[in-house]
């Protein structure tokens, strides 16, 4: 009998798991060949990826809006609808980040000595923070399409539905790694600040959170980005933004205007990846300001 | 009165980490303005010690009184007027490492401050609440640095930081643990000096745990020595005998081999 280390038991399971999975989902080599027909519409697809449309493929009534406005336009909106998702997620996540962190009452932060302290620190604090866990697991455990599907139902297609769809998981998941962010915080200087007479919220807010700042930024612009690409593809449910446009071109078989929007989104993703990196390393830098 | 009218009193004073005893039935007696040096080798509960007179650590038994006051008796918000009132210097300085140095200092007022005012102080640190900032850091030495991220300062003046979050603070009494643990030797006479000066100047009571009892011998009036728990001889420093003093010493260094750092390492926090 060979003995193995722990390790290699774990990666040879998730090899065999792989394999299983491989197994049961039939797949092989073959998988992929649906036939010529298929081969060629990839193709023929791929094919105009360097000759995107500067014009529309088909005749449009006249007073049609020209496509590179077009995906100007819907790029907006994409961007638009990010907007106003993670800015709802950023309250959410801040506000249910707060209730589930352990920093605002955990003992060591927390004077227990009168019977409605203990009380709070015993049975509300504690209880607070299960609830917003499982609030924020729900929140993350259903997909922004999802959420969207459901909103439809409920709403029908309004610009609101559409935002509180990426803004309610987004929320879910910054709340998560806004508390973790926060709980995992040197607690040094917010003792030092204890020490010094300071409330638990005074030592959240400034003891802790700035020191977390950095890194919630960071996630938070990270966020924006996925935001964004839901956005985009919340377009196939009929809302303004770029994905409307791609499927739309990509079922009249326009690849060359696909492209088009595709490029479009592809800056997008750019601009904001640009923006984001700008605004990371602006906040290292902003220490270097002198009087 | 309980207390004594002391500005600090210990009076059999026990305190455990679990199965360890950290102070054992130790009694003790500062009156205000004086300056008292803890000697001892790490591990003796110099830092125990310190921490009973701001509430970090709670007696198992005994009385702890600041103020002419017991400590245990307060409520919390008379516990944090007290905390308010007792200036801190930690050996890891427990600063904020990515906010500006005025930022760091001002949050040593918090005790005095609302949640909505701390907020204020910290975004807006040059406002007229903070005046006195300026004062404080000329004082100890540093007033160039005010704008400067705290990380981005060296090890002696970032503890110049903390002395002047301490004396930002206002306080009656001025707590430093091993301030000079992480200094360069040759400064840290100089710190020791600063301290000392300051404390007069503003009519502070100064507690000092030190592990050189050369610095403790030269510059504190009061020495209290420490070891394993217990207080071996507190006196005024010129009535200590060169005998008394070489026992102290090599008690310290003695148990130094068979303790070091042991204690320090377990956390002193309820």
């Amino acid at each position: 009998m060979i003995k193995l280390s722990r390790r290699r038991w774990v990666i040879i399971s998730i090899i065999i798991a792989g394999l299983w999975s491989a197994y049961v989902l039939d797949l092989g080599p073959g998988s992929l060949s649906t036939g010529a027909g298929g081969l060629a519409l990839a193709g023929e697809f791929f094919s105009h990826a360097l000759q995107p449309a500067l014009h529309y493929e088909s005749p449009v009534p006249t007073g049609t809006t020209p496509i590179l406005l077009r995906s100007l336009h819907a790029a907006g909106w994409t961007v638009a609808f990010t907007a106003t998702a993670i800015s709802l997620a950023l309250v959410f996540g801040l506000s249910f980040g707060f209730a589930a962190s352990t920093a605002w009452w955990s003992e060591d932060l927390t004077a227990r000595d009168t019977a409605w302290r203990r009380i709070l620190a015993a049975y509300v604090a504690p209880a607070v923070y299960g609830i917003t866990r499982i609030l924020i697991n729900l929140m993350r455990s259903v997909h922004e399409l999802l959420w969207a599907v459901l909103l439809l139902a409920a709403f029908g297609i309004n610009h609101l539905s559409a935002a509180v769809a990426i803004a309610i998981p987004s929320a879910g998941t910054l709340a998560k790694i806004f508390s973790e962010m926060i709980d995992e915080t040197p607690r040094d200087a917010a003792l030092a600040m204890r020490d010094a007479g300071a409330t638990p919220l005074q030592i959240y807010f400034i003891g802790l959170l700035p020191r977390a700042l950095p890194d919630i930024t960071a996630y938070t612009l990270y966020r924006f980005e996925c935001a964004l690409r839901t956005s985009a593809v919340l377009g196939f449910f009929g809302f303004p933004t770029l994905g409307f446009y791609i499927a739309a071109a990509f079922e009249n078989l326009h690849y060359a205007e696909v492209w088009t929007y595709l490029y479009a989104l592809f800056a997008l993703v750019a601009l904001v990846d640009w923006w984001s990196g700008k605004v990371r390393r602006s906040m290292l830098l902003w220490n270097q300001r002198q009087v | 009165m309980a207390c004594n009218g002391a500005r600090l009193l210990l009076r059999n004073v026990t305190v455990q980490y679990g199965t360890l005893t950290a102070l054992d039935s130790v009694s003790m007696e500062v009156q205000a303005g004086e300056a008292v040096a803890l000697v001892g080798p790490s591990g003796a509960g110099k830092t125990t010690l310190l921490k009973l007179f701001n509430g970090a650590v709670r007696p198992g038994a005994g009385e702890v009184c600041v103020d002419d006051r017991v400590l245990a008796s307060l409520s919390p918000a008379e516990l944090q007027r007290v905390r308010a009132d007792t200036g801190f210097i930690y050996q890891d300085l427990n600063l904020i490492p990515n906010l500006r140095v005025i930022q760091n200092i001002v949050t040593g007022r918090f005790g005095r401050r609302s949640l909505f005012g701390s907020v204020v102080d910290v975004l807006f640190p040059a406002s007229a609440t903070t005046r006195n900032i300026y004062e404080v850091l000329v004082q100890v030495g540093i007033a160039e640095k005010l704008y400067q991220r705290t990380d981005s300062l060296s090890g002696g003046e970032q503890q110049r930081v903390a002395i002047a979050r301490a004396l930002y603070q206002q306080p009656r009494v001025l707590l430093c643990d091993e301030p000079v643990a992480s200094v360069d030797p040759s400064r840290a006479r100089a710190v020791l000096e600063l301290l000392k000066k300051l404390s007069e100047e503003n009519g502070l009571t100064l507690c000092v745990s030190l592990h050189n009892l050369e610095l403790a011998r030269e510059l504190f009036p009061r020495l209290v020595a420490v070891r394993e728990g217990r207080i071996m001889l507190d006196n005024r420093t010129d009535e200590i005998t060169a005998n008394e003093f070489t026992e102290i010493y090599r008690l310290t260094h003695a148990s130094n081999d068979n303790h070091g750092g042991f204690r320090n390492n377990i956390p002193a926090i309820e």
